[in-house]
């Protein structure tokens, strides 16, 4: 039962997606979610692999298997920690489901420039971040799933060991272990990649 | 710890925003979603005046359509065009209004409820699915405005039970009257948006009078409210449609105000 101090705001009850019950038990909504961790879901999604033809099904899956877990969500971990850990598994199911299927060719470097999301740069820009994009997924797609996540919750993301353990499910010392193997992979796939395209970006 | 190299960094430092979304890929995720999971969370899932607009059409459109619409449409058609004129409220309307009209297109295909499918807006009736949606939404509203669970704890008393659906339906002109009496509360917002939703069904009705009307009230109530942008513009068309109908003297003089507005839009 939730008590209020007399002329506190009440909460909006409009805001969520279930009935009264289920949202004083929810920590959060689905549009919150959606609202504050929509780009991260989408980077995560292209970054870790899946095709652009199929980003969008995959971004959908995630926030359907959100709505579907959200009354179980206890709150113990971090919103986003426990969203990467839903990304993690969709996009493995995703990439399982479809590779049977005809490759439809990697994300970024088959996305016009114009329906990427670059702010207001200028054509000149959009085309450096659009060929780093493409030489950033050949990188990634040499790094197995274990490296490829640590390194971009890391690098890409920003996060902390103890987030990117606590996302993962693996301890502190692991988390740290597979970032150290996973800069490596990704500092010699790199070097292979310079060698053979005289890095065209420097 | 290895660390990266200048030029890795370098890569990485170029490639960051070129994986984000584009808004119109983002749109296109939201509609799927909201196809998927239904109004309500299309209405949580809306951005903006959008999210409030959108809200409308599950939770005003079940109220309003019977009261403050003071029966100008047929209550099926009202709560439908309520739904969809709800989502073009907001920024992001046609897209929107084309995801709530396809959701209530799908779900009326089922029911047979289609009367026209030239005009969605107007003719799109409501169907079971998107009208238990509404039911469940306006019995939080319900709960909410009379004492129900949240509001009764703050009082310290016992909540209140469950209303019955039948109970929620013959009471719905005073639930709308109840939101809109409780303007520094958060559903005020709501009562805001019954009355554009008002002004936007007259008005595409043909009935700027009554589109006037409503927007006097809001004015009234809510001056400085989150919709006021939405009150002016309607109130510009107001005057557009009222200015072509003055310019077109020789048209058949109409029947019905009604009739008469329809030729003006």
């Amino acid at each position: 039962m939730v008590t209020r101090q007399p002329g506190a705001v009440l909460p909006d009850p409009f805001a969520g997606f279930a009935d009264v019950e289920a949202r004083q038990a929810a920590p959060t909504t689905l549009a919150d979610i959606y609202r504050d961790h929509f780009p991260f879901v989408w980077r995560m999604v292209r970054r870790l692999g899946v095709s652009d033809a199929q980003v969008e099904d995959a971004v959908q899956d995630v926030f359907v298997v959100v709505h579907r877990r959200l009354p179980d969500f206890e709150g113990r971990s971090s919103v986003r920690t426990w969203l990467a850990g839903i990304v993690r598994r969709v996009v493995r199911d995703h990439r399982r489901t479809n590779a049977r299927k005809p490759a439809l060719g990697r994300a970024q470097a088959e996305l016009p420039v114009e329906e990427m999301s670059i702010g207001q740069a200028s054509p000149e820009e959009n085309v450096m971040t659009t060929e780093a994009v493409r030489m950033l997924h050949e990188l990634l797609d040499r790094l197995d799933d274990d490296k490829r996540e640590v390194f971009i919750l890391a690098e890409l993301e920003q996060w902390s060991m103890a987030e990117i353990a606590e996302a993962l499910g693996v301890k502190v010392n692991t988390a740290s272990s597979r970032l150290r193997l996973a800069r490596e992979a990704f500092e010699e796939a790199a070097e292979r990649l310079r060698a053979r395209d005289a890095w065209r970006l420097r | 710890m290895t660390a990266l190299s200048p030029e890795t960094r370098r890569l990485l430092q170029l490639s960051r925003g070129g994986d984000d979304p584009a808004p119109a890929r983002e749109q296109a995720v939201r509609n799927r979603l909201i196809a998927q999971l239904g109004v309500t969370a299309l209405a949580g899932i809306a951005t903006g005046s959008t999210a409030s607009a959108a809200v409308g059409a599950a939770e005003a459109a079940s109220a309003a359509s019977a009261s403050v619409l003071s029966g100008a449409a047929p209550a099926s058609t009202a709560v439908g065009s309520a739904a969809v004129n709800a989502a073009s409220a907001g920024a992001a309307t046609a897209s929107l209004a084309k995801t709530v009209a396809g959701v209530v297109l799908l779900a009326g295909l089922g029911a047979g409820a289609w009367k026209n499918d030239q005009v969605v807006e107007e003719t799109v009736a409501w169907s079971t699915a998107v009208a238990v949606e509404a039911e469940r939404a306006a019995k939080r509203v319900w709960l909410f405005v009379t004492g129900g669970s949240e509001s009764a704890a703050s009082r310290g008393q016992p909540a209140a039970p469950a209303l019955d659906p039948s109970v929620l339906a013959a009471n719905r002109h005073e639930l709308l009257i109840a939101i809109a009496r409780r303007p520094n509360r958060p559903v005020a917002k709501e009562a805001e948006l019954v009355l554009i939703l008002g002004a936007q069904q007259a008005l595409a009705a043909g009935d700027d009078e009554r589109a006037a009307r409503y927007l006097d009230q809001h004015e009234a109530q809510f001056a400085g409210g989150e919709l006021s942008e939405n009150r002016e513009a309607l109130r510009v068309r107001i005057h557009d449609a009222r200015g072509r109908g003055k310019a077109q003297p020789t048209a058949p003089s109409p029947a019905t105000p009604s009739n008469a507005d329809k030729t003006n839009f």
